[in-house]
């Protein structure tokens, strides 16, 4: 039996030797420019951001508070500010079907130029306009086609009427319209002088009359006519007065955006509107308020209306953009993203143009990158489908939700869809990835870049000092006082700690961040300067303090005897087994009283745990290993005739996990050797089916745990913690639990096999098979098969049938 | 028949001729509204054609609707009756226009011819308004201008859809009967807009100068801003260029306006806006 020497205090917790660091202050330190710990995530946004094809966005995922949003933005901002600002963006009036606004794009800044002159522009057409047509030239010419039409009825008439008199016969009005009567010196027949006339005479009236009513009808008939044509030439006179007012206004404008012959077009398209709506320009600002029903209509929505088709609406204007724009969308609803068309209350109804169009954060970052949490964009309806369907289609259709799902079919605008060059880079969570990946098949055709941001970094003389310009350009940045080196050591063997592994160091620098500012607060309670060790300690604990309640009780109540925990003395079939409890951020070890009885049975290792529902199934797995372990190691050869029972006593919540199996596995050897177990010791780590003990999680807390127990007792120096040996370079204990290590006062074993820990927690040797394959008398092992073999034998005996039992006597 | 003159531009009693028709219901609106500011008593007349009724006894009579052009035959009943209806409609209007605005009216019917007939009543009253498109439909190839010449007493002229509307002008030579015009011009004014533009017509500057002195002195204590164009020289087309370009609503002139003959007729026609001729 080779004894397991305890751990020196040195290995329990890496120091960080602040005499080793460099510099007094971190106020000497250079700020950290490049991203550390990151090579890999660093690599595929650089990747990402230089593809420039269909689906190479970004996936940039890894925990939060790894610097993921910060570092991706500042990968994006340094490679924009070197691309060329994108294009303005407008949309104007289609004249030919008014809701299919045309998007027109533009220069960068000449969006905005284009506005204010059309704004201009109408701004002098509504004096020119009427200027034009008030002139005495208009007025005069409008007069003489009017009258022009007037004479030629009037002619039409005094014709026939001259005709007519010729006969004697008189044109003469009727209620409803005109008729003919026979006359004799001016004054119409009477029916008694007409009887007078000769029959014949009499028929050549009526038949004169005749012809001249044939005659009047087809006068009549060409009325509408002449007044159509009458018409036309006054709305030609109105169209060349139009273009004199407005012909060399557009034409200026025409040579200024010569180079573009969209706005070319639209300009084209506005002279014609503007010469056949001219009627528009000439109604007067003033006069009375309009009202429809006794109902005031603001001016706004009526007469400016009409002018409002000429206007033009800015969608994007990078007037002020320097470079491709680098857009976070806080909020990434569906709106938010495509843009939205909004809409005006008039009279109870809801009008709206394409003045109303309002762009999303995809048109924003159009040209650039968009910047987007998953998670976000995940909880909000439709918003990732939406998403998506912009990525596949590279055009940016503004509708809305319901036109989108076809819910409503009275669709006011259909704007014309905006082409997308958009990089999208998308900030989220590990889990969320592979379950995207996994049930979304568009998924991974739209984000072919994955960027995985590590939690930890190694550990080295280098990183440290890496590490201490982290902290030194984090305090600087948040405006903290500098930190002296014991302090700046001390932040480094917390990262390590945070990192829980003595050889890394975590870079989740919202953790760092947190615990400048906490200690940065400390320091200047103390009134110092700069923060030192002693803060940073104080930051610490306080926090600790804050969140231990629970970890507070657990100890009292063991103190106070209400959690049965020995620590001193020896049972058999009873250790100390050590978990962990997460509670928000904190994490905290405490022991638990293991117990194992064992008796004649089928060879069933029975999890009590396990039966009831409070095991999980890591735990119930390693259970079921204890039961591969003891035969094959103690039955190879005959059934394990055992029937053991395993608990963990005062729990009344769910275990999980298996790194009690060793601690399980040593009460039921315990129990089966009969040999008592020191209660000074307490246990931790996983078994495999070869007695190998393996590494488990939570290794400081569940030491720490402990040795607040023993300690709240009193030291004896008898007490320790057995740990798998692959947890060593995972220490990072407190302070105080190293102190009472150093002075031998608590231990820390590292174990690897069943073996060793079994000889440590028993005082008895475990013993080896020697060349016949027997263990060694009074050792643990042979004691264990000695009871296995008995259980065997008993249960031969038992399960023999009764001839057989006499043939043996 | 003639009743005396008043001696002054006082207008008690206006006549309307009615036919029902929209430019005739025009002139109603626009007469009512004249009489309700000169605080003058209103006389609607409406008139039976003889000729329609003499056509319509005989046996071929047939009429062209307008703007139908459909031929229908006439009866001396059917005659009888429409006119009928005619004069009930044209009396409702009046009533009706007058009650608006508190002015007392009076209506009756007569039959004869049209022209005759009215021209026949306005004897009686001070004031005939009559719209040129109403006098012309009296007996086709008759104008406006006819009545206008023929009328012994003033005459106010509408034109379809212009009321008697601000602002006001009145054409001044001196004469009696313009001071006349310039005195019931100043009535008709409304108080809201209490300006009136005077037009003063001279041979020259100096002329012009002391006949607006006589104007002003006319015009003094009644109270509102009176404003002098000079019009040089003016014949027909001066005055009728002076009032479009003034926009003027309402133009008040003397019928014996010393202008070159036939040049009153002309100016008639010239002007779109309501014209006040005072005899």
């Amino acid at each position: 039996m080779t004894a397991i020497k305890a751990l020196d205090a040195v290995t329990l917790c890496a120091h960080c030797d602040p005499n080793r660091l460099t510099f007094e202050t971190t106020a000497e330190l250079f700020d950290l420019t490049e991203v550390i710990g990151q090579p890999r995530a660093t690599d595929a946004i650089q990747f990402g951001i230089g593809i420039r094809r269909d689906g190479y966005n970004l996936y940039v995922l890894g925990a939060p508070g790894t610097g993921r949003h910060t570092v991706a933005r500042q990968f994006l901002q340094r490679q924009a500010a070197t691309e060329s600002v994108p294009s303005d963006w407008c949309y104007v009036n289609n004249f030919e079907q008014p809701h299919k606004p045309r998007a027109l794009r533009l220069p960068a800044g000449m969006g905005v130029q284009l506005r204010d002159d059309m704004d201009q522009l109408m701004e002098d057409l509504r004096s020119a306009i009427p200027a034009a047509f008030e002139s005495e030239e208009y007025r005069t010419r409008r007069q003489e086609l009017e009258q022009e039409l007037k004479e030629r009825q009037e002619q039409a008439f005094e014709e026939l009427r001259k005709e007519a008199e010729s006969h004697h016969i008189a044109l003469i009005r009727t209620p409803s319209g005109m008729a003919f009567a026979p006359t004799r010196k001016g004054e119409v027949l009477n029916p008694e002088e007409f009887q007078k006339l000769s029959e014949a005479e009499q028929k050549r009236i009526e038949a004169v009359v005749s012809t001249l009513e044939e005659q009047l009808a087809r006068i009549i008939h060409q009325f509408p006519q002449w007044r159509r044509e009458g018409q036309q030439r006054i709305r030609g006179l109105d169209r060349d007065v139009t273009m004199s007012a407005v012909g060399h206004l557009i034409d200026e404008l025409r040579k200024k955006y010569a180079p573009l012959p969209e706005v070319v077009r639209y300009l084209d398209e506005v002279r014609e509107a503007v010469i056949e709506n001219s009627d528009d320009f000439r109604r007067t600002e003033e006069g009375g308020e309009m009202t429809l029903l006794g109902i005031p209509i603001p001016r706004s929505l009526t007469g400016a209306a009409t002018l409002r088709r000429f206007q033009v609406n800015v969608l994007i204007d990078h007037s002020a953009t320097r470079g491709a724009p680098v857009i976070y969308e806080d909020s990434p609803s569906y709106q938010a993203l495509i843009g939205r068309v909004e809409h005006l209350a008039q009279m109870g109804a809801l009008v709206t143009d394409f003045t109303l169009i309002k762009p999303g954060a995809l048109l924003r970052a159009n040209g650039g990158y968009l910047i987007l949490d998953v998670r976000k964009v995940l909880m909000q309806p439709y918003a990732w489908e939406g998403l998506k369907r912009v990525l596949s289609s590279r055009e940016v259709r503004i509708e809305s939700l319901g036109q989108a799902l076809s819910l409503v079919s009275t669709v006011s605008l259909e704007p014309e869809p905006v082409p997308l060059d958009v990089k999208v880079v998308l900030v989220g969570e590990r889990l969320l990835y592979y379950l995207l990946y996994h049930y979304d098949p568009d998924f991974s055709e739209l984000f072919k870049v994955a960027a995985d941001f590590e939690d930890y970094m190694a550990r080295s003389e280098d990183n440290d000092m890496l590490y201490a310009r982290l902290v030194a350009t984090q305090a600087r940045r948040e405006g903290l006082l500098a930190l002296d080196r014991q302090a700046c050591a001390r932040v480094i063997e917390h990262g390590a700690r945070l990192a829980a592994d003595a050889e890394k160091l975590s870079i989740r620098l919202r953790d760092i961040s947190d615990l400048l500012r906490e200690a940065d607060y400390w320091a200047r309670q103390a009134k110092r300067s700069v923060i030192t060790g002693e803060d940073v300690q104080r930051a610490l604990d306080a926090k600790v303090y804050r969140s231990d309640r629970v970890r507070e009780r657990i100890q009292e109540e063991i103190r106070r005897g209400t959690l049965l925990i020995d620590t001193a003395g020896e049972r058999v079939g009873q250790v100390n087994g050590l978990s962990v409890v997460l509670l928000g951020d904190f994490m905290f070890g405490h022991p638990s009283r293991i117990t194992a009885q064992a008796r004649l049975g089928k060879g069933e290792v029975l999890d009590i745990q396990r039966e009831v529902e409070l095991g999980g199934p890591i735990h119930s797995k390693g259970v079921m290993i204890l039961a591969g372990f003891l035969g094959a190691l103690y039955a190879p050869g005959r059934p394990l005739s055992l029937a053991a029972s395993l608990a963990f006593e005062q729990t009344y919540g769910e275990v999980e996990g298996d790194s009690a199996s060793s601690a399980e596995l040593y009460a039921l050897l315990s129990a089966l050797a009969e040999a008592p177990v020191k209660q000074s010791l307490a246990v931790t780590g996983s078994v495999n089916q070869h007695g190998e003990i393996q590494a488990i999680g939570g290794v400081n807390e569940k030491i720490e745990g402990f040795f607040d127990v023993c300690r709240a007792r009193g030291l004896t120096g008898d007490q320790g913690v057995l740990i798998p040996a692959a947890n060593v370079k995972h220490l990072m204990l407190r302070h105080d639990v190293v102190e009472a290590c150093a002075q031998g006062k608590f231990h820390v074993y590292p174990v690897r096999t069943v073996d060793e820990g079994i000889e440590l927690l028993t005082g008895l040797p475990a013993g080896e098979r020697d060349a016949e394959g027997l263990f060694p008398d009074n050792t643990i092992n042979q004691r264990v098969e000695v009871k296995l073999l008995v259980f065997a034998e008993q249960a031969r005996a038992f399960g023999a049938p009764p001839e057989a039992a006499k043939e043996d006597e | 028949m003639n009743s005396p003159r008043p001696p002054d531009a006082t207008i008690r009693r206006i006549l309307v001729a009615l036919d029902a028709s929209i430019s005739g219901l025009s002139a109603l609106e626009a007469a009512v509204t004249l009489a309700s500011r000169l605080e003058a008593d209103l006389i609607g007349l409406f008139v039976e054609d003889a000729d329609l009724l003499k056509l319509a006894a005989l046996p071929f009579a047939r009429e062209v609707g307008f703007p139908s052009a459909s031929r229908r035959r006439l009866g001396s009943a059917e005659m009888e009756r429409s006119l009928r209806a005619q004069a009930s409609r044209a009396e409702a209007a009046l009533i009706a226009a007058a009650e608006r605005q508190s002015v007392r009216c009076s209506f009756r019917v007569v039959r004869g011819q049209v022209t005759e007939r009215v021209l026949e009543a306005a004897t009686e009253v001070d004031l005939l308004a009559v719209g040129r498109a109403q006098a012309q439909a009296w007996r086709a190839g008759s104008t406006a201008h006819v009545i206008v010449g023929a009328a012994s007493r003033s005459v106010l002229l509408l034109s379809p859809g212009a009321p008697v509307r601000p602002p006001v002008a009145v054409v001044y030579d001196g004469s009696a009967e313009s001071a006349r015009a310039l005195l019931l011009a100043q009535r008709v004014v409304q108080p809201e807009s209490n300006t009136l533009t005077i037009m003063v017509i001279a041979a020259d500057a100096n002329n012009a100068s002391r006949l607006r002195k006589q104007a002003s002195g006319l015009l003094e204590g009644r109270g509102f801003t009176a404003v002098y164009i000079t019009v040089l020289d003016a014949d027909a087309s001066g005055i009728g260029q002076t009032a479009r370009r003034l926009g003027v609503g309402t133009l008040v002139l003397a019928a014996d306006l010393r202008l070159k003959p036939a040049a009153l007729e002309e100016l008639l026609m010239r002007l779109d806006c309501a014209v006040i001729l005072v005899r």
